[in-house]
């Protein structure tokens, strides 16, 4: 029980460390991007990939549009409550 | 039923099934894994080769085809029946193991299945065992979900006993082998839809969100690792090569995650992550370039070692607060931080973060897609990888365990060391596979030459998991988990069913009563009607007919009677009257002559 409150702990203040691991991440993919200006794929797969930052932009417009497209389906037709099947 | 070489694995959960029930106390929880290490052991030590023909209905059947390509299956069903198990120590009910039991045999009897008949006796084992780990959780919802479960595989596992049999028909052989899509007739799509069934192929997957997260919490854990996962082996073993594998998969695989970010119980996620992991596989198998074929095999083995680790994490916050709904839960770190950790490994692992075991199977599978030139499935692959780490690796952690503010006083029930050690093995196994991928690669099937780490490999897919997680930071307001659930293709299932029993409720019912109406006025009465026209008939015409004759002959007899006076004169006169008649009417011949 000890390690188990430790380790909750540890993560439970994670929260209020929230605005430092947002500068870690924009720093780290800040640093993805410019390695991907040195290294590129040997043999391409797709187009685009010789342009670097291609699967940045494919990554955030893909996440972006899924959710906005998925949500919306959800929030028009898709969504039900649970008992939907159960009534009459 | 055993070859001299091969014990069969199925052998020792049938014979757990069968002493189970018989053992008194409750020590013989200790004994649940060793069924399964036994089972690791048959895998380990047995050699390719055909084993175990047995005749029966007129047929030989191969219970033991063992090659490389069922290898690598039985070897990950064998192990995650072990974990498993070990997961489900602390239970008391016996009916949950024994169903558990009978279904990894199951599992086994189909990996290891050389012809149809064989096949199809474990295939319908599996599809009995799972449903009892569905109604087993005991809830209402729960049994309503296992008869629509049942019913929608006894469909499947009725396409392909009409497949097989037309086939045996024709071909004359129930041997299992692999069809060509040239070759292919219609009965051979037959199987190929039973097999697509349990494959949970779109369209035909909806019972599975539908009964996993109403299944048993370590009910849950099995089923997310066997049915699947015996289709991609059948379908592997059977029908490489399909284009409606390839193009279905990856739609399953964008179709899986696309669910995946709008529901909200977590248990439904991870089984819309089902569909899309298998969808990966199923897309893999499609392609059929030795590289995909082994990206199938390699994805299934890690598959099953995260989803497993997934469903046994989530079960576990199931488990201690009671429910597994995303808005019902939130601010568990502090006290559910180990469950949290193990979720966040297979969590990494399904996104194919390197270092965990998804990266050095489903970028496989990409690769295979991609340099086979079939760029836009390859990209459907790659957008499916953005939804699931959103989806699985973002979303549904975040809602459960921060969101809220920590969470101090809510009762939780205290999740039992055996669900710990269980979750422990398959989070060490993602890992370990991660870093060390000779140990899956080595079981491959197929020839091919794959190095997952390169720097490229390592920064796309870093970069990709690095900007979802950006976008996730956009979107995480509109991701809030709402109440509810979200249609699926089981609307038109239900929809279906519940016509039907309209269509007898009132039309059939109409015509019945209406019927029944015309019956009793025009038929009863017709038939009254009839009835009386037959007597009188019978009185007047038949017997008159009968009487008139018997009369007849009565007062022939009297008239013959009363010729009889018992008078000696009379008769010796009759006789010479007819001596002289017949003396005239000789006499009358002759002369006429």
């Amino acid at each position: 029980m000890h390690s188990q409150n430790r380790l909750g702990d540890l993560l439970g203040q994670a929260r209020q460390n929230a605005p430092f691991f947002k500068k870690i991440m924009y720093a780290i993919l800040g640093f993805m991007v410019l390695l991907n200006l040195f290294i590129l794929p040997l043999h391409p797969h797709f187009a685009g990939e010789w342009i670097p930052g291609f699967w940045a932009v494919f990554s955030v417009i893909g996440a972006v549009l899924l959710v906005r497209i998925c949500k919306g389906a959800a929030h028009t037709f898709l969504g039900k409550p649970e008992d939907y099947y159960d009534r009459d | 039923m055993i070859g001299t070489d091969f014990l069969h694995p199925a052998v020792w959960f049938i014979a757990m099934a069968a002493i189970l029930p018989l053992l008194p106390g409750d020590r013989w929880r200790r004994l649940l894994p060793v069924p399964a290490v036994l089972a690791i052991l048959s895998v380990l030590s047995v050699k390719s080769g055909t084993y175990g023909e047995i005749h029966y209905l007129g047929q030989t059947l191969t219970l033991g085809r063992v090659d490389t390509l069922a290898t690598v299956f039985a070897h990950v069903f064998a192990i995650q029946a072990l974990i498993g198990f070990i997961y489900s120590m602390h239970l008391t009910d016996k009916a949950q193991h024994v169903a558990a039991s009978l279904y990894v045999a199951g599992g086994f009897g189909c990996v290891f299945a050389g012809d149809y008949l064989t096949l199809f006796m474990f295939w319908e084992l599996m599809s009995v065992a799972s449903t009892f780990l569905i109604w087993l959780n005991r809830r209402k919802d729960s049994t309503a979900a296992g008869f629509r479960y049942f019913m929608f595989h006894t469909l499947g596992g009725l396409f392909l006993l009409g497949g097989m049999l037309i086939r045996y028909k024709v071909v004359g052989t129930f041997a299992f082998t692999p069809t060509g899509p040239d070759m292919a007739r219609w009965y051979d799509y037959l199987i190929l839809l039973g097999f697509c069934v349990n494959a949970a192929l779109v369209p035909l997957h909806a019972w599975l969100p539908d009964a996993y997260p109403r299944a048993t919490i370590t009910g849950a854990v099995f089923m997310s690792a066997f049915t699947t996962k015996t289709a991609v082996y059948v379908l592997a073993r059977g029908f490489s090569g399909f284009e409606v594998l390839a193009v279905g998969g990856t739609i399953m695989a964008v179709y899986g995650v696309c669910y995946a970010c709008i529901e909200n119980n977590a248990r439904r996620i991870l089984s819309y992550h089902i569909v899309s992991q298998v969808g990966y596989m199923v897309a893999g198998i499609g392609i059929a370039t030795p590289l995909t074929m082994n990206g199938a095999c390699a994805h299934a083995y890690a598959h099953i070692i995260y989803k497993g680790l997934l469903f046994m994490t989530t079960g576990a916050v199931l488990y201690a607060a009671g429910t597994a709904r995303l808005n019902e839960l939130g601010g568990l770190v502090r006290r559910l931080p180990w469950v949290f950790v193990l979720y966040m490994v297979a969590a990494v692992s399904i996104s194919g973060m390197p270092l965990f075991s998804g990266f050095v199977s489903k970028t496989m599978v990409i690769a295979g897609a991609a340099e086979a030139h079939r760029t836009w499935l390859a990209l459907g692959l790659e957008l499916a990888s953005v939804g699931t780490f959103l989806s699985v690796g973002l979303k549904l952690p975040y809602f459960a365990f921060y969101a809220k503010p920590d969470d101090m006083t809510r009762s939780l029930t205290p999740v039992p060391g055996n669900m710990y050690v269980a979750m422990g093995i398959g989070a060490f196994l993602c890992f370990f596979i991660g870093v060390y991928p000779q140990f899956l690669y080595a079981m491959l099937p197929f020839e091919a030459h794959y190095v997952p780490y390169t720097a490229w490999h390592v920064l796309q897919i870093s970069i990709l998991l690095g900007f979802t997680g950006y976008g996730f930071y956009l979107m995480v307001q509109r991701l809030k988990p709402e109440p509810g659930f979200n249609m699926d293709f089981e609307f038109f299932y239900i929809m279906f069913g519940r016509l039907f029993l309209r269509l007898c409720r009132y039309p059939f019912a109409l015509v019945d009563t209406w019927w029944s109406a015309v019956y009793r006025t025009g038929g009863l009465r017709g038939l009254l009607a009839w009835a009386k026209g037959s007597s009188v008939f019978d009185r007047v015409v038949i017997d008159g007919v009968v009487d008139g004759t018997a009369g007849r002959v009565r007062s022939l007899g009297h008239a013959a009677a009363g010729t009889q006076t018992g008078r000696l004169q009379t008769y010796i006169t009759g006789a010479v009257l007819l001596f002289l008649a017949a003396t005239g009417l000789v006499a009358t011949l002759m002369l006429l002559n």
